[in-house]
């Protein structure tokens, strides 16, 4: 009975995550279209809402247990996963509030690594798995990204360049269209699967499903397609603000070269089960989009806190796990470590909800009198 | 319920495929779209101004750049459904 409300709060916690992502990741799909005006705002968010939860229906490749090979799976317990979650949701709702595109998958191994450091040491961290899955992805996939944008756009310039401006503009944003759509549909197919993986990691955990050959439930299918997207549609106007006109003010074939190329090396990696980050390569093709037309078009600054955030996403989400598998185990682990967890969430937000509330300075007229 | 296969530790010549099949898509598309884009502006504009002998090649130009674009998307949406 107490393992299954275990499992009850691991599958609210990965949901959680999911939604999370949905409305992180939103940028990634829908600002290149938003800045350049291919699509407006509320449609651009619903298609990919939408294309989202398709997507995660059409491929199960990714959803091989996201920690599998980088941490001891044997050693997986359901409070591991609940405080992997827990750093993985801080990092993405801290990320969001500073407006910066950071990864979830990172987030998350982030998170999961943490714990399990916390709960079983170093020996049950696979350092190999962790270089080939993260490391070495989050090399490749914004260097790709921004040589893939850089020329293309440069080949886009070189064909179009001669054509009246107005015309061409209209082209590339229908163009923008079909490309974010595919966008949006290969990061369906791509994210929700790593809630499904986390959710049947938990399951085999549990013991509901069998660890040798464990199968995706459907109504984790279901589930986890329904959470991001609505999680989508929730919006993340923060990172779409950053992606769409804080890197780089883009015009429409800026916007279908960073897309275009953005979907063409996802579909690459999610055909050979390649774990890459979607923010990583979208933003790596905006850059490159921007980059490639003019150096100093692309705001650096802004550039630079975001490959920070990128850097500092495993060590913070793996501190924040790793803290919550700590309060969950001196909490007597168990059902009560989780809740427990809950418990100090609960009380930090109202905390920080007071703060921001004294903060707030009174109404002129307030002031006034 | 569907089988969750499994993930490779360091797959080096997955990275390879990923580089290799991404820049050729990516370089690839936008390329055919600039070239659709170029062959209806071109041929619309041949048309208004009378060029008759300009219509057909652009034409051309802009439905085989548009066949190339959604043979492109067509076998994306194959790859993620059977891939």
């Amino acid at each position: 009975m107490a393992s299954d409300l275990l499992l009850v709060i691991v599958v609210v916690a990965a949901l959680a995550f999911d939604f999370t992502n949905g409305f992180h990741d939103t940028a990634n799909v829908v600002a290149t279209s938003i800045s350049t005006r291919a699509l407006p705002p509320r449609l651009a968010i619903l298609i990919a809402a939408v294309l989202n939860f398709v997507g995660a229906f059409l491929s199960l490749k990714v959803a091989a247990t996201i920690a599998g090979g980088i941490v001891d799976s044997g050693s997986i317990t359901l409070q591991v996963v609940f405080a992997g979650l827990v750093g993985a949701i801080a990092w993405n709702l801290l990320t969001w509030w500073l407006g910066l595109p950071s990864s979830s998958s990172h987030a998350l191994i982030g998170g999961v690594v943490g714990a399990m450091l916390v709960a079983h040491g170093p020996d049950a961290i696979n350092g190999e798995g962790l270089l080939g899955k993260v490391v070495i992805p989050a090399l490749v996939a914004p260097v790709l990204a921004f040589g893939v944008a850089g020329v293309a756009i440069l080949c886009i310039y070189r064909i179009v360049g001669r054509q009246r401006p107005g015309p061409t503009a209209r082209g590339f944003r229908l163009g923008q269209i079909a490309s974010g759509s595919l966008l949006a549909l290969a990061h369906g197919t791509n994210d929700a699967q790593k809630t499904m993986g986390i959710i049947t990691l938990a399951l085999v955990a549990h013991g509901s499903l069998n660890g040798a050959s464990p199968d995706v439930p459907f109504w984790v299918v279901i589930c986890s397609a329904s959470a991001i997207a609505l999680g989508t549609y929730s919006g993340g106007w923060r990172i779409i603000r950053t992606m769409g006109s804080k890197i780089i003010k883009m015009d429409a074939a800026q916007g279908f070269a960073a897309q275009g190329s953005g979907a063409a090396v996802i579909l690459a990696a999610t055909h050979v089960g390649f774990p890459l980050s979607t923010t990583h390569v979208i933003s790596g093709g905006v850059v490159g989009a921007g980059a490639a037309k003019r150096l100093s078009a692309v705001k650096w600054g802004v550039a630079g806190n975001m490959a920070v955030a990128w850097v500092l996403t495993i060590p913070a989400a793996g501190l924040t796990g790793g803290a919550a598998y700590g309060i969950s185990h001196l909490a007597g682990g168990g059902t009560r470590g989780p809740i427990a967890v809950c418990v100090v969430i609960a009380i930090l937000v109202g905390f920080l909800l007071r703060s921001r509330r004294t903060r707030t300075p009174p109404p002129l007229a307030e002031a006034g009198a | 319920m569907r089988a969750v296969a499994p993930v490779a530790e360091i797959a080096w010549s997955d990275l390879g495929e990923v580089i290799v099949v991404g820049a050729i898509a990516g370089i690839g598309l936008a390329i055919a779209f600039a070239f659709l884009v170029r062959g209806v502006i071109q041929a619309g504009s041949a048309r208004r101004e009378g060029r008759g002998s300009a219509v057909l090649p652009n034409v051309l130009l802009a439905s085989v750049s548009g066949l190339v674009c959604l043979a492109a998307v067509v076998f994306a949406v194959y790859e993620m459904i059977n891939g």
